[in-house]
């Protein structure tokens, strides 16, 4: 099973977006596929029409007491399935700091699904907290939806050095530019200029539109409703480039 | 855990509608495009998938080539890149699958067994939200065989009931509905029995195994003379595997199948008129050493995995020039043999043999044992052949040139091969204790002489490759390596072999042996 986080610290950059996007895509090849909405806002379990409700909660959930198979709810999507988000999951962090090994927690969660499913999403909620460490752990690659920024791109220099100071088993770090807005000359400049040989980005660049925030809307992955458009097909570049990064 | 797919078989067009529109009344709904599907049912020749209780499948649509394999433990499951069909176990991409499969299926070719061609229409059920919580899936399958004759066969319209994880409920109510209003029952047939079925075919119609059932008091004639049939089917049955070459074991079972009927013939004397007799053993003898070269050369080539785990990683790459030189000359001799095969003295042979099996009981002056009831018969040869185990067993020490061992093994398979065609004449158990036992101690004298003969075998083989001017240095050296390990493996199993004889004749099996077979003394005919 390979787990991919789309992750950042930054909020409203994209990530959920990206998670539901990519994890439709990888259904869709084929594929046996899962995301775990990491986020309370639960808005991967909105756009799936799933109630946000996990019984028992993170906290029971975090200690090993509930079993995560029970709580997965198949999509509308064939071999796509979800693990809801709830509310609780903001306390998590304090659920996690309660346990032996808190970082490798979320690792050993998933261990008994890697038999049901060949890729793994986790939607992470924005911040840098024991939650993250514990999806560093767990993960194969860090999906991380980049605005074009000079901010952003300091974020993600962070992100880089914090990773850099562990002596744990680093995820791979696949950063890519989205919500690029063309009228922005900031974006423009900085999209343009950045490439693998500076930030490690992705040659696959998300551009801003409306339709992606219709996806609130239509309850549903953007190839559903608006698969021709500009956007959907970028995430299917996406993938297509993410596979061929993955693969030995 | 997420409830099971149900199906459930109509008997028209118009009654499927019929469902769909009362489910469309009952729940909120919406069609949905179901993309035609492929799916090629596997097994190999000798159904061991089928007799672990497990179906394979490779299902293909318009998203992706899936590898399934259903076992009593679960499924397993393994995209494949597209059109990647698998012909033997080691093609699978590494991962769980493969790891479980490759030891049942070893090195036979994965054969299909019967394509489907499924398309229909879909319908979800949907809740509040409009989210899907059920499906319900009307399907048109149709079954082709896997020849050029493609003969096609529709097979029953199937409505499938497919849960959603996480939505017990609803597929509940949905399973309660088809089964109350629309009086719909479980379909009884797994698809893969009824596809077979739709193409002639069912699940374990062969087995290199006999199976015979003979009565005590039979004529010996008549009664070997089923053995000897069920022997000429199997010969029969692997021809076609052997001429493709589509794995190994063809040949394999072939032979084994020439070799009981050799063993039976030289053993079991006086059943038929001598000339006869003597004509098909000549014909027997040259259908073994027609098929025993390329056979030798399956068995190295089989092996050179274990060669290669018994080299340091390093000098296992010498082996390569080894497998090429063994593929070129395993070419040529197959060839050569499925030549032979193709020719007019194979044709006779099996044409006459065939004919002779299925002449009448012969009447007026038998040859002496023909008339003998089998029973007698079948006794008095396991007794002769056990006791001539026995002796040649006890007479092994440490002292004992390999030769011994060798000829022992030969003792020994031919007992097998009595117990075999003969063990429905008998207590099953008792037998089947009887040959687990003698397994044993075949499977240590079988290693020792496969280790004394690779040695041989290495050693020719370099003469060889010398004689061609094929000269890697490296490969001989690794070859001179492996005949040290393999003696090291033959020192190993001839300490083995004291015990594994001792466990065979211990007082135990010597009883029942004596129970089952021994006669009271009577002068032999």
């Amino acid at each position: 099973m390979k787990v991919f986080a789309t992750y950042n610290i930054k909020g409203g950059v994209g990530k959920t977006a990206t998670a539901v996007n990519l994890a439709y895509l990888a259904a869709a090849s084929g594929a046996r596929t899962l995301i775990w909405d990491l986020d309370p806002q639960g808005a991967a379990t909105f756009y799936f029409r799933i109630r946000a409700k996990v019984k028992g909660g993170g906290k029971k959930l975090v200690r090993g007491r509930s079993d995560p198979d029970s709580l997965i709810r198949g999509t509308d999507f064939e071999g796509l399935d979800l693990l809801p988000a709830d509310f609780s999951y903001r306390h998590m962090d304090l659920a996690l700091e309660k346990t032996k090994k808190p970082t490798k927690r979320l690792a050993r969660l998933l261990q008994p699904l890697a038999a049901e499913y060949d890729i793994l999403f986790l939607d992470c909620a924005p911040s840098i907290s024991l939650v993250s460490e514990s999806v560093f752990v767990a993960s194969d690659a860090l999906l991380v939806p980049t605005i074009p920024t000079t901010l952003s791109l300091r974020t993600l220099d962070q992100l880089r050095h914090h990773l850099d100071e562990r002596e744990k088993r680093r995820p791979m770090v696949l950063p890519f530019f989205c919500m690029i807005d063309r009228r922005k000359s900031l974006h423009r400049r900085i999209s343009d200029s950045t490439d693998s040989s500076t930030h490690g980005m992705l040659e696959t660049k998300i551009p801003y539109s409306s339709v992606v925030e219709q996806m609130g809307l239509h309850r549903a992955p953007l190839a559903v409703f608006a698969g021709r458009s500009q956007p959907a097909r970028a995430y299917e570049e996406l993938w297509r480039e993410i596979g061929t990064r993955m693969r030995p | 855990m997420t409830p099971s797919e149900e199906s459930f078989h109509l008997d028209s067009q118009a009654s499927g509608r019929q469902v769909l529109k009362a489910i469309a009344a009952r729940f909120s709904t919406r069609s949905e495009l179901l993309p035609n599907r492929k799916t090629i049912y596997y097994d190999t020749f000798d159904w061991r998938l089928h007799e672990a209780g497990s179906v394979l499948e490779v299902n293909t649509d318009d998203r992706a080539t899936t590898l399934r394999w259903q076992t009593p433990d679960g499924p397993l499951r393994e995209l494949l890149p597209p059109d990647g069909v698998p012909a033997f176990a080691w093609d699978l991409p590494a991962g769980p699958l493969r790891h479980a499969l490759s030891p049942l299926v070893e090195m036979r070719r994965l054969l299909p067994l019967v394509h489907l061609e499924t398309s229909g229409e879909a319908l979800q059920i949907l809740d509040d939200n409009r989210k899907t919580v059920a499906r319900v899936v009307l399907e048109e399958t149709s079954a082709i065989r896997p020849d050029e004759t493609g003969q096609r066969q529709s097979l029953p319209l199937t409505l499938r009931a497919i849960p959603v994880k996480g939505y017990q409920k609803a597929f509940d109510a949905l399973l309660q509905m088809l089964s109350e209003e629309s009086r719909l029952e479980p379909a009884p047939t797994p698809p893969l029995v009824l596809a077979l079925g739709a193409i002639d075919r069912q699940a374990g119609d062969y087995s290199s195994r006999l199976d015979l059932r003979l009565e005590a008091d039979q004529r010996a004639d008549e009664a070997l003379k089923q053995v000897y049939r069920s022997l000429l089917r199997t010969i029969i049955a692997n021809e076609p595997g052997l001429r493709a070459d589509l794995d190994t074991e063809f040949l394999h079972d072939f032979r084994v199948a020439v070799r009981r009927t050799r063993s039976a013939l030289s053993q079991l004397k006086g059943l038929y008129p001598e000339a006869t007799v003597s004509e098909f053993r000549r014909e027997f003898n040259w259908l073994g050493s027609l098929t025993g070269p390329t056979r030798d050369l399956d068995v190295n080539l089989l092996k050179m995995a274990d060669y290669r785990a018994l080299l340091p990683e390093e000098v296992r790459a010498d082996l390569e020039p080894l497998t090429e030189f063994l593929e070129r000359h395993r070419g040529l001799e197959h060839r050569r043999m499925v030549q032979a095969l193709a020719g007019k003295r194979y044709r006779d042979l099996v044409e006459r043999w065939q004919t002779f099996l299925d002449q009448p009981p012969a009447e007026g002056e038998l040859p002496r044992n023909a008339a003998t009831p089998i029973g007698e018969l079948a006794s008095r040869r396991i007794w002769k052949a056990y006791r001539r185990v026995l002796e040649k067993g006890e007479a092994i020490g440490p002292e004992t040139p390999p030769e011994a061992l060798h000829r022992l093994r030969i003792e020994a398979k031919k007992l097998r091969y009595l117990l075999e065609f003969f063990r429905s004449l008998y207590d099953a158990e008792g037998v089947t204790r009887l040959v687990k036992a003698l397994k044993q101690l075949q499977d240590n004298l079988g290693d020792f002489n496969d280790f004394v003969v690779q040695q041989a075998t290495l050693g020719r083989l370099a003469q060889q490759m010398i004689d061609e001017r094929l000269q890697p240095a490296e490969t001989l050296m690794a070859m001179g390596r492996l005949q040290e390990r393999l003696e090291n493996g033959q020192e190993r199993e001839r300490e083995g072999f004291y015990r594994r004889f001792e466990k065979f004749s211990a007082p135990g099996n010597r009883k029942r042996f004596r129970r089952l077979f021994k006669q009271q003394e009577r002068p032999e005919r």
